[in-house]
C-alpha cells in the first residue's frame, strides 16, 4: 500500500467515524433532547455517585460496597439532588465515601 | 470501561415524562455519555420487556440506540441460566424478573444498577444509583 493510499483510507475511515457519531448524536437528540445545564447537573451527580461506589469497590476489592458506606453515599447524593447545594458532587461524594469507609473499617465487626 | 445497568423503572422514568424531569435528565446524560464517551449501558432483556409493556415506544428507542451508538456501547443482555441466577432466585424468591435480571447483570459486570426505586434491591448484594 502506498503512503498516499494509506492516508486516503485513513481520512475515509475518520470521515466515516465522524458521520456515524453525528448520526448517533442526532438519534440521541431526537430521543432525549439536547443537553442543557440542568441535564449536566443531573449527570454529574449520577457520575459522582457511581464513581464513589467504584472507588469503594476498588479500595476494598469487593462488590458490592458495604451497606453502611453505600447508604452514606446515597444520603449525601440525595441532599445534592434539588440543586440548592451547589458544591461539586464529585468532591462531596468522594469525601463522604472515604469518611464512611474509614468509619466502617474502624468499627468492631 | 465504566458503565451502568438500566432497570425497567429507570427505562420508563428516563425515556418518558411519567416520573418528572429529574429522571429524564439523568437518562439523557447517561445516553449522551454512552454515545460520546463510550460508557457502557447494559439493558437486561427482561427489563426492556417490562418497560415496553408500560410504554411501547421504549423498545424502539432502545433499538435505535443499540443500532446507532458505538458498537457494544448500548447492549440488550440475554437471560442465561447459570450459578448466579440459581443463587439469586434461591436467596430472593420474591424479586420480580425485571430486577432479578438487572441484579444478574450487575453481579456479572460489577456495574451499578440505575433505578428509580433503590429500595427494591435492599435485600440484594448489588450497588445501586438512583436515577
Amino acid at each position: 500500500m502506498t503512503t498516499t493510499t494509506y492516508h486516503r483510507q485513513s481520512a475515509d475511515t475518520e470521515s466515516q467515524a465522524a458521520e456515524e457519531r453525528a448520526r448517533a448524536l442526532s438519534v440521541v437528540d431526537r430521543i432525549c433532547g439536547p443537553l442543557d445545564e440542568a441535564t449536566h447537573r443531573a449527570g454529574r451527580l449520577l457520575e459522582a455517585h457511581a464513581a464513589a461506589l467504584a472507588w469503594v469497590r476498588e479500595t476494598t476489592g469487593h462488590y458490592p460496597s458495604p451497606r453502611p458506606v453505600a447508604d452514606a453515599i446515597r444520603q449525601a447524593a440525595a441532599s445534592l439532588r434539588d440543586g440548592s447545594d451547589e458544591r461539586d458532587p464529585g468532591e462531596v461524594l468522594s469525601a463522604v465515601a472515604a469518611e464512611a469507609l474509614a468509619a466502617y473499617l474502624a468499627a468492631p465487626s | 470501561m465504566s458503565g451502568y445497568v438500566l432497570d425497567d423503572l429507570a427505562l420508563v422514568a428516563g425515556l418518558s415524562n411519567l416520573a418528572g424531569e429529574q429522571p429524564r435528565r439523568g437518562m439523557s446524560w447517561l445516553i449522551h455519555a454512552a454515545v460520546s464517551e463510550g460508557r457502557a449501558l447494559d439493558v437486561p432483556a427482561l427489563c426492556l420487556a417490562e418497560a415496553a409493556t408500560a410504554r411501547r415506544s421504549i423498545a424502539a428507542h432502545v433499538a435505535d440506540l443499540v443500532a446507532s451508538a458505538p458498537p457494544g456501547t448500548v447492549a440488550v443482555g440475554a437471560l442465561v441460566r447459570d450459578a448466579d441466577l440459581d443463587a439469586l432466585l434461591g436467596s430472593n424468591p420474591a424479586l420480580d424478573w425485571g430486577p432479578t435480571h438487572a441484579a444478574l447483570h450487575a453481579l456479572a459486570t460489577g456495574h451499578p444498577i440505575v433505578t428509580l426505586r433503590p429500595d427494591r434491591y435492599k435485600e440484594v448484594a448489588v450497588d445501586v444509583v438512583p436515577l
